[in-house]
């Protein structure tokens, strides 16, 4: 039957490593089949074919929508939870000082009463358009203090350097916020040129 | 269909008896392929037991795909493709030829002492020359099993004696040339990793 190098070898004594070789494949692979195998084959022929249960093929993926349900109900309760305001400057003023701040390079630790997402903000003050369509925000730009009204330096807030702008969010005490005079908004050096 | 067949009768005919729906015919047909079939599965899976298997599914598969069976080739080619393919799927399920082939202890069944004394030639052959062959070919067992699994499954096929070139490039969809390439190939790996150990060819 068949045209290989491993017959013959049955006989001869191991004296190569082709021979060892042979030997070993043939030991490995002359093995006949156990004795009825046919009985058991025609005894399975009428047997319905198997089908394979639909169960396990159901429950992946009926277990990864439950777990992405799940997952995406978490987030929303953790959303909706009660925010506790910690040391985020919750003023409508965008203060200059607030502007220049630069986000702690170490996170802080969560713990169970922080959320897991940052708290909303409210919208942010732009500068009002110079060129018209004023909006009625105030805008940082445009908030000037008059020579007897109280700066927020003077209130004991720190000056807006980035190196201790982060002392201020970590320490907002009482803020005061003075009367504000809001003057329209003009600047000729950026008039638009005519 | 009687029960004993002719060998005379071609696994043609045999095979257009079993379209009809003749079991008896099938079964003679199990009969003259079962070695093939089983050594084929042993190749893959590695595991007696599993290829006893293997072949029972292979049969059972190529009974009910019979009447797509058109005789463009062979049945028996047409057979051990079947068998590859459910070899490979349960190899790839279970993954235990590996473990099984690097294994240096086998268990040692009443067959495999035959098999030892069979290699003998004279039984005043020094017993530490047997032992020194048995220590040989165990290691060449365990190498076996390193073998890359394109080059493991050509030793093996051709080393089965049941199956010509022909048939393994079949089974391995690749021709004959690239068969017996793989065949030396895997020996020439076998013999520089036994040379690497120490063994070198008297």
């Amino acid at each position: 039957m068949s045209n290989h190098d491993f017959e013959g070898h049955a006989m001869r004594p191991i004296r190569s490593i082709d021979d060892s070789i042979d030997a070993t494949v043939r030991d490995l692979m002359h093995v006949d089949p156990r004795p009825g195998l046919r009985r058991r084959v025609l005894s399975t022929l009428d047997a319905p074919v198997r089908k394979g249960s639909w169960m396990p093929w159901l429950l992946a993926p009926a277990g990864a929508l439950a777990a992405v349900l799940l997952a995406v109900a978490l987030l929303d309760n953790s959303t909706h939870a009660p925010v506790p305001v910690t040391g985020v400057m919750t003023s409508g003023i965008t203060a200059p000082s607030a502007v220049a701040v630069r986000r702690p390079a170490v996170k802080p630790a969560r713990t169970r009463d922080t959320p897991a997402q940052s708290p909303k903000r409210g919208p942010v003050a732009t500068p009002a358009s110079i060129f018209g369509q004023r909006s009625d925000r105030v805008s940082a730009a445009s908030v000037r203090f008059r020579s007897n009204e109280v700066r927020p330096a003077d209130m004991g807030e720190p000056a807006a350097s980035p190196d201790t702008a982060h002392g201020a969010l970590m320490a907002p005490s009482a803020l005061v916020i003075p009367a504000l005079d809001i003057q329209p908004l003009h600047l000729p050096a950026l008039s638009p040129r005519r | 269909m009687t029960a004993t067949v002719s060998s005379e009768v071609t696994d043609f005919d045999l095979v257009r008896l079993a379209q009809a729906g003749d079991a008896d015919a099938f079964g003679e047909l199990v009969e003259r392929n079962r070695r093939a079939v089983f050594r084929a599965a042993l190749a893959a899976v590695g595991s007696a037991a599993e290829a006893d298997d293997v072949a029972q599914e292979a049969f059972l598969t190529a009974w009910r795909k019979l009447a797509g069976f058109r005789g463009e080739s062979q049945f028996r080619t047409w057979l051990l493709s079947i068998t590859w393919r459910k070899a490979i799927d349960r190899r790839n399920t279970i993954s235990r030829w590996l473990k099984l082939a690097a294994s240096p202890a086998r268990h040692e069944t009443s067959d495999d002492r035959l098999d030892l004394i069979e290699r003998v030639p004279s039984l005043a052959r020094a017993q530490d020359a047997v032992l020194e062959g048995n220590e040989l070919q165990r290691q060449v067992r365990t190498l076996i099993g390193t073998l890359p699994r394109k080059l493991r499954d050509a030793l093996l096929l051709a080393g089965s004696g049941e199956h010509t070139y022909e048939e393994i490039g079949q089974m391995l969809g690749a021709p004959v040339g690239t068969v017996k390439w793989r065949v030396a190939e895997a020996r020439r790996m076998l013999k520089r990793k036994l040379a690497a150990m120490g063994h070198g060819d008297e």
